[in-house]
């Protein structure tokens, strides 16, 4: 049943020069970041790339040396990307769908760092075990 | 009464939720309705704080497909949580109560959020006969419009029988059904068509009414962020349609090597809706994507404009038999004219005098 | 009335009307004309006619020396009419579906191309037709109007195709509008030659032939 249909079904994706246009803004917000400290966020899936301009963008930006996996409803994947400071961020759905795929300039990204409500939250909840 | 349960926070603490899956649904979301991802980090920090917002359902003239939609093709997930959130006052297919009860909670969500409700419409109204043609407890839905709307914060008009009429609408509309946007004029309406519309787009919609207010709509009353390109548009099919490669039957080559499908009816190029981006069932598919062209059902009078199979540029009317009859006409009209021409030609023959010396002032 | 129902509007009375008016009018006038027969030959009448109306219709349908420009353009807005109203796809199942058969269509680039063409061509006769002092006083309000009924289907064709202008849904309800203009100047106006030429190119020639004239 969860296989899928074998349609040979052709998708144009001809290369359309999306992937150098990102790296350029890419360093634009990485000397913003190393100067004031202001995060960017690049949201790919609202950019008109074709499969093959993200293939390039993924190929030329590298894998560096931080992955995590967030296991929350449905995996994300986020990666430092062989430039320090740029996160490749991917959020898949329980069923591996990909809802949103994201660059982010920053020194941690923010969705890794523990949020206060949360930490509020465990603080009650280690205080009632004890 | 500010309690943290009465705020999103609460409930997502209840839930066991964590900000950081929450910070994940709004990012999907916001990517969705294209907003910054600045944008939806701060939607993430607002949604937590506001109060739980009541909203009443109306289900008028309707076949409960666009609950279903949205109640039914996700299993519970991050976009059913907005639902779990809102305070779903009257919804009379869902709530419990019946008969009276029913109507009373009605009036008490009604009586206790005045003029901050939202209310929700699926159905199309019937105003034929003073509106017999549907009542709730006895009431015509048009009174029970009119009646909720007076008071709400702003109105959702969901499936394409509240936003433009819909099915009850087509040709010959028995019971002149009306769009909520034929009735009410002095509230802020969004209009989210679709039979039925996305899911997706439904909790967006809402996420963002609830954060940051109405969302920027188009000339019909739709959210642009989803209804601002059409399915041919963001189709993935569309270099076949540039290219001019058509399949000509749903089991030709062309058919199968997924080919534009406008010679078989895709109504994509003038369907404005989202389904070639978000799709349908979690993201698994949409019509075209299986073989199908677009019925255009997220548009006005979708079921009145030509055949379904029929190609986008051909006319809905027969001309056909138009273009015979008018042929016929005319070679009537013409040999009568024709008579008309030589009989007159005939009488100015038979009139004809010739001009003799006599006329040119000669003797003869 | 919003952009769909204006659409579903052309695409339905609309066209129907416009198909019923240009049968009937175009049905009445060749009628009309065919009755009108010939006047009585005085002279003996030296030849059936019908080899010299057929050389007739070929030969005016030749280009000429003469206005070589002015006849190379309206060639090629003619022939770039012709191709993109007959054998563009959508236009293609528009034919089927009124008159029941089917002959194919050609791929958009090519169409694209002929549009291009035809555009060019009746922008060169506009000009060519104010700026030629001749042309210019033959020319009346009517031959203008001709020119631009002919000129809008094409420009908004065009705009519609490649989403220039208004949304699509507007732009193609403005385009197939404007071609039900066109469709009802047809028999009301000059532009009934797209059926009349013929007849009065073998109408000259035969008269020519049977008087013993060349043609």
């Amino acid at each position: 049943m969860k296989t899928p249909l074998n349609l040979p079904i052709e998708i144009a994706a001809p290369s359309t020069g999306m992937a150098q246009a990102v790296l350029h803004e890419l360093a634009g917000h990485l000397q913003q970041l190393i100067e004031s400290g202001k995060t960017e966020v690049i949201d790919l899936t609202s950019l008109p790339m074709s499969s093959s301009d993200k293939q390039q963008l993924e190929t030329q930006l590298g894998k560096g040396e931080v992955d995590i996996t967030l296991t929350t409803i449905g995996e994300s994947r986020i990666f430092e990307t062989a430039y320090s400071g740029i996160w490749w961020i991917r959020h898949y759905t329980a069923d591996q769908h990909l809802i949103a795929e994201l660059i982010e300039i920053c020194s941690v990204p923010q969705i890794i760092k523990s949020h206060p409500a949360d930490m509020q939250q465990a603080l009650s909840r280690l205080k009632n075990t004890h | 009464m500010t309690n943290k349960n009465n705020l999103l926070a609460g409930e997502l603490e209840r839930l066991g939720i964590s900000r950081r899956t929450f910070l994940k649904f709004c990012t999907s979301i916001g990517s969705v309705m294209a907003l910054s991802p600045a944008q939806a980090a701060v939607m993430a920090e607002k949604l937590v704080t506001v109060k739980r917002q009541s909203v009443i359902w109306l289900s008028f003239q309707e076949c409960t497909g666009c609950t279903e939609s949205i109640t039914r093709s996700h299993k519970p997930s991050l976009e059913s949580l907005i639902f779990d959130f809102v305070s779903l006052d009257y919804h009379h297919t869902l709530q419990a109560a019946s008969g009276h009860a029913a109507e009373q909670a009605r009036e008490q969500a009604m009586h206790d959020n005045q003029g901050k409700y939202i209310l929700i419409v699926d159905g199309s109204i019937p105003i034929k006969d003073d509106g017999v043609y549907s009542t709730i407890a006895g009431m015509t839905n048009l009174d029970m419009l009119q009646q909720v709307a007076k008071d709400a914060a702003a109105i959702v008009a969901v499936g394409s029988c509240a936003t433009f009429g819909g099915l009850p609408k087509a040709s010959p509309n028995p019971t002149g059904a009306v769009s909520v946007s034929d009735i009410v004029h002095d509230k802020p309406i969004i209009n989210i068509p679709g039979c039925p519309p996305i899911p997706v787009v439904m909790t967006g919609v809402l996420a963002h009414v609830l954060t940051f207010g109405i969302p920027e709509l188009d000339s019909m009353g739709r959210p642009k962020a989803f209804y601002g390109d059409s399915i041919h548009d963001r189709c993935y099919r569309r270099p076949y349609y540039d290219r001019g490669q058509f399949a000509k039957s749903f089991d030709d080559e062309g058919a199968r090597k997924g080919w534009c499908l406008y010679e078989l009816g895709c109504k994509g190029p003038i369907t404005h809706n989202a389904c070639a981006t978000v799709k349908w069932n979690n993201g698994t598919s949409f019509p075209i994507q299986s073989g199908h062209g677009c019925l255009g059902c997220s548009e006005p009078d979708f079921w009145d404009a030509g055949g379904f199979y029929k190609a986008l540029s051909t006319g809905t009317n027969s001309p056909g038999q138009w273009a015979t009859a008018a042929l016929a006409a005319g070679a009537a009209a013409g040999l009568a004219s024709a008579y008309l021409n030589k009989s007159s030609k005939a009488d100015a023959e038979k009139d004809h005098q010739p001009v003799t010396l006599e006329d040119m002032g000669g003797k003869s | 009335m919003n952009e769909i129902e204006l659409l579903n509007w052309a695409r339905g009375p609309g066209l129907a009307y416009a198909t019923a008016i240009m049968f009937f009018g175009l049905s009445i006038r060749v009628i009309e004309i065919l009755s009108l027969g010939r006047p009585e030959e005085l002279a003996e009448v030296r030849d059936s006619g019908v080899r010299d109306g057929w050389l007739m219709i070929l030969k005016r349908s030749l280009p000429e020396v003469r206005h070589w420009k002015y006849i190379t353009a309206s060639y090629i807005f003619h022939i770039g009419l012709l191709v993109v109203i007959f054998f563009f796809i959508p236009h293609t199942h528009l034919f089927r579906d009124v008159f029941g058969i089917f002959w194919g269509g050609w791929p958009n680039y090519i169409i694209d191309f002929f549009t291009v063409l035809s555009i060019a061509g009746m922008l060169y006769t506009l000009v060519a037709r104010f700026y030629d002092p001749a042309r210019r006083i033959l020319s009346k309000m009517s031959d203008y109007l001709a020119w631009l009924v002919t000129f809008l289907p094409l420009v908004t064709g065009y705009m519609a195709f490649h989403r220039l202008g208004l949304d699509y849904t507007t732009m193609l309800a403005v385009h197939i509008l404007s071609v039900e203009l066109l469709m009802i100047a047809i028999p009301i106006s000059k532009l009934t030659h797209v059926v009349t030429f013929t007849m009065a190119r073998w109408y000259t020639g035969s008269n020519q032939g049977r008087r013993g004239v060349r043609s």
